[in-house]
This record gives C-alpha cells, structure tokens and sequence, in this order.
C-alpha cells in the first residue's frame, strides 16, 4: 500500500513509462490508427525508427543542455564575484537579447558558417538554454542573505570556501529551477532543428507537415510532448529533494 | 590585546574613523559607544580586516595585522552581527562547528566542542543540536551565534550590537550569560552597542566615538561622573545622565558601613545591587534610607538618599 502511494506521487513514473512504452511499440501500434487519418495515408513513419529519434533528440538536446548549463553558471558565477559586479547588467541585457531572437532566426543565420544537420541546432539551443540558467543563477546567489555572507566572511571561510559550502547550496534550488526551465525549453525547441537536416523527434512532425501526413504529425509530436513532461517531472523530483536540503 | 594606532578610514569624502588610538587590554571587554554613524561598527570591522584601515595600525597581541592573512586572522576572531547571519541550511551543531571544521580539527573535539559551547550559551547539545535555525526563536539564534563565534576559541570576540534585535528581558538573559562567559574563558571582547544600559551591563570599559573621533575612554562610572564634552554627556542621556550614573554604580561604593549599625527598617539591600535599584526602593517604599548588607561577610550598613547624590 505503501509503496502504491509512493508510486501514485511520482507521476513521472507512470508519464515516463508511458513515454518509454510508445517509443518501443510506435511502429507496432500506428498501423492500427488509419482510422483516424485520411484513407490511403502512410501510417508508420519510415525514416529513421522511433528509438533512434528519440536517441538522437536525447543526445542533441543533453550535449545542448550541459553547455548551456555550465556556461549559464560561469556567466552567474562571474557576475556576482568582486571582478565581475560591474558586468551584471551588462550580461543581463545580453542575455534578454539572445531570448528576443526567434530560435528559427537563429538557425537561419547559423547555417551558412556551422553548415546544415546538428550542429547550428546545437547552437541554437545553446544560445537559448543559457539565459535561464543564467538569470536563475543571478537570482539564486543574490537571494543569500547579507548577514549569512558577513558571517561566512567574519568566520574566516575563504572566498571559493564560502562559494562553495555557503553561496551554493543556499542558490541551489532557485538555480536548480532554472536548469529546470531550460533543459524542458531544450527538448521543444529541438523539434525546429529539423528543418536544417538534424535528426530529432521533430523530424516526422516537419516530414508530416511538408507532406501532408497527419500520422507522421501526431505521432511525433506525441513523443516530443512525453519526452519533455518526462524530463520536466524528473527534474521537478530533483528540485524537490535539493529544496528539503536547503531548507 | 587590541591596540589601534591612529588609526583612519575614509568612505569618499566622509571620514568614519579619524586617527583612533584606543588600547584593549587582555581579558577585558570594551564597549565602543556613540551615536549612528559615529564609526563604531567601521573601527570593529577594522579590526578583523573585513575593512581594511586608510592609516594607522592596528596590533593584536603585538602582531600587525596587515601583515596577517585576513582568513586566518578572522579564524582567531569570533564575530557576531546583531542579525546573527547563522547558515540556514546547516543544523545548529554545524553552525557552531563553523571555525573548527575550518581550522581542521579532529572530528572528535569539534563534537566535544560543540556539546560544550551549547551548554555555554544555555542550549543543551540533546534538544538543539540537530535543529536548524529557523527552527529557533530570535534569543536561541542569538545565542547559537556567540557559540559559533567561540567555538574557535579565539583569543578576541568582536560583537556589533549582538542583542539589539531581541527583546528586553531576553536581551538582559543574554547579557547576563556574556558576561559569565567572558569571566569563565578570560576572552577580550570588543563590543559596538548604542545601548547604554547594555555597556554598564556587561561592566568593561567605555570608548564613546563621535563622527569618528575618539572622545573619552573611561570605566562607565568615570565617564558619567566626568564626560568630557558635551557629546559625550548628551550621548549618556543629556539631561538624565544622573540616571544613567546610578545604574553605573553599585550599593557597596556609597554604603556607610562604619559600627555601630543604626537601626533601619526594611529588608536589606545587597551591597551589590545598583544604585538605581537603591533609587526605586526608596521611591516604593517611601523612606530615604535603606538597611545594607555585604557578602560575604554579612556586614551591616546603611545607605541614605545623601549618599546617592554625593558627588
């Protein structure tokens, strides 16, 4: 019972095994769909199998996150340190310009000197995925009362000391929901990188629009919305633990 | 202990600390006192280089301490802010385990440590060590600050307005334990308060500051009953520095304590007990003069209403 009630309170088990399950079986379960399309549409979608995509999604919009991540931290880190101070809004305005951007415009630009495919997906994910890690981090480090700072300094802690045992793990949940919002950003916003020849779950929903197959649509825009619920709720258990923690 | 040469600090076109020269001796306390803005809590921050001095020195046990490297220097510092500033992510125990587990020491003595200094400070190590902060009211908090700032066993204590964010009756339970503690460990405490109450309280010696000049050093009897400016007898209550002058002072100082004993009613007075309280039993209870007696040795006396006003 206990252990039911346990299971019941994490929807990210049963969102994700859901997720996992319509991967594995997409190609098995879509033939039995044609009564919801047009007679004569192409049910199974033949490019590339939906394991593979939602591998390739994975890969592309990780290696896109965990840049994003450590260079939204650097940029938070930079910003509230002495040397940095003087830059902080600098940074911030930079960073709501990069937002103001549409990610197309960006793929767009990025092709002619990256070529086509994963990489100006990559960094047009990047580009985007920075920002809130970024302003997260900001907030998350100023949010450090004063007096606690005053204290860990009259202590004696050194400066990477009190960054490291003090400032961080006190920012950690307010940065953590940024890391939050941009990974989920991240795996959406991946779809568009299909346009330019990157292999993701976007790949059948751009297929399908550009050859009317409603199918091809559905179904991979199904499995983008699963995947980013899944990491969504995955991250929020992440968040949740880190908060008990800080208090 | 302490010793400040000359020592100054510009912030701009203000200067908050103007050629101070003051000495603390070991073991001693002493309350900077003075106005908002007269340089207290600027000469305090000096002094464990959380500010660093435009001119002038300042020593501490003979070392210069410019020459020190500020985290190992505030390591020998305890220091406590009115606003207490504890972790709010680490238990109790962790807070005040802040400067050993700095300083290294062995997991074993930090923990004796610990369970020590909370029995200090009245919070016994069984019911508070595993709570965190917000889980205490503002007095517990306070008092897990002045353990922490001990827990290092630092020569100095540097405390700025500890008790000002507390209540009146915690802060006076507060002040009590402080000045136990400082008896029992021998610690030299450099205390910033604008309270004047809480200097005579805790009985070290006066520094009064204004606009960042030095203006009197003193024993807080010797500087209420000769300031030596008008600031400093208007900062020690203006028209009611007489007031301030019987808290300063205790029974035993004006009590006639020659034989033979006349015959007083009442209950007696401990010849330890200030002078105010003298003032407001004599104004309870209707009479101008009260029975004295002395510890230990149980001496009778007699303290008249002309002996409170004698100069």
């Amino acid at each position: 019972m206990a252990a039911a009630a346990w299971i019941a309170r994490r929807p990210v088990l049963w969102v994700g095994a859901a997720f996992l399950a319509l991967t594995l079986n997409m190609d098995a379960l879509a033939p039995h769909l044609g009564f919801l399309f047009p007679p004569g549409t192409r049910l199974v979608y033949s490019r590339a199998s939906f394991p593979e995509l939602v591998a390739a999604h994975a890969l592309l919009t990780g290696a896109a996150s965990l840049v994003a991540i450590t260079l939204g931290i650097a940029a938070a880190l930079f910003a509230t340190r002495p040397m940095g101070r003087a830059y902080a809004g600098t940074l911030d305005r930079l960073g709501a310009l990069a937002q103001t951007f549409p990610p197309v415009a960006v793929l767009a630009l990025a092709v002619p000197s990256l070529g086509y495919g994963a990489l100006p997906t990559a960094f047009a994910l990047v580009l985007y995925g920075v920002l809130p890690v970024m302003g997260a981090g900001m907030a998350g480090l100023r949010s450090v009362p004063a007096p606690v700072l005053e204290a860990a300094d009259g202590s004696g802690f050194s400066p990477a000391g009190r960054l490291w045992r003090i400032e961080l793990p006190l920012a950690a949940p307010i940065l953590f929901a940024g890391i939050r919002t941009s990974v989920t950003i991240g795996i959406g916003t991946a779809t568009i990188g299909s346009t330019v020849g990157a292999l993701t779950l976007g790949s059948p929903i751009i297929d399908g629009l550009s050859g009317g197959n409603p199918a091809y649509v559905l179904q991979g825009t199904v499995l983008v919305a699963l995947f980013a619920v899944t990491v969504d709720l995955a991250l929020a258990e992440v968040q949740r633990a880190l908060t008990r923690r800080a208090r | 202990m302490i010793r400040f040469e000359a020592v100054s600090k510009r912030f701009g076109a203000v200067s908050a600390v103007d050629e101070v020269t003051l000495d603390v001796p070991r073991g001693t306390l002493c309350a900077l006192v003075g106005t908002s803005g007269s340089g207290k809590s600027t000469l305090l921050r000096l002094a464990n280089r959380l500010l660093e001095a435009d001119a002038g020195r300042i020593l501490v046990d003979g070392t210069d301490i410019a020459t020190l490297p500020p985290v190992e220097l505030r390591r020998r510092m305890g220091y406590v802010i009115q606003s207490v500033g504890l972790f709010p992510h680490w238990t109790v125990a962790r807070n005040v385990a802040t400067v050993p587990t700095l300083l290294g020491w062995p997991a074993a003595r930090i923990r004796d440590r610990v369970a020590e200094l909370l029995d200090l400070v009245g919070l016994p190590a069984e019911s508070h060590a595993h709570r965190y902060p917000d889980e205490l009211s503002g007095g517990q908090q306070q008092r897990v600050g002045v353990a922490r700032a001990l827990a290092g066993d630092p020569e100095v204590l540097l405390m700025d307005e500890p008790f000002g964010a507390v209540d009146p009756p915690t802060r006076r339970g507060l002040q009590d334990s402080l000045r136990d503690i400082q008896r029992r460990t021998g610690t030299t405490i450099l205390l910033v308060t604008h309270d004047v109450e809480e200097a005579i309280r805790l009985g070290g010696t006066f520094a009064v500051l204004h606009q960042g000049r030095l203006l009197q050093t003193g024993t807080p009897a010797q500087v209420l009953a000769h300031p030596a400016s008008e600031e400093v007898a208007r900062f020690f209550g203006g028209p009611l520095l007489g007031l301030n002058r019987l808290k300063a002072l205790c029974v035993g100082d004006r009590a006639d304590f020659t034989a033979p004993p006349p015959a007083v009613d009442g209950a007696p007075i401990a010849a330890g007990a200030t002078l105010e309280e003298a003032l407001a039993r004599m104004v309870a209870e209707g009479r101008a003069q009260l029975p004295v007696r002395r510890s230990p040795d149980g001496q009778p006396g007699v303290l008249t209403l002309a002996d409170l006003v004698r100069p």
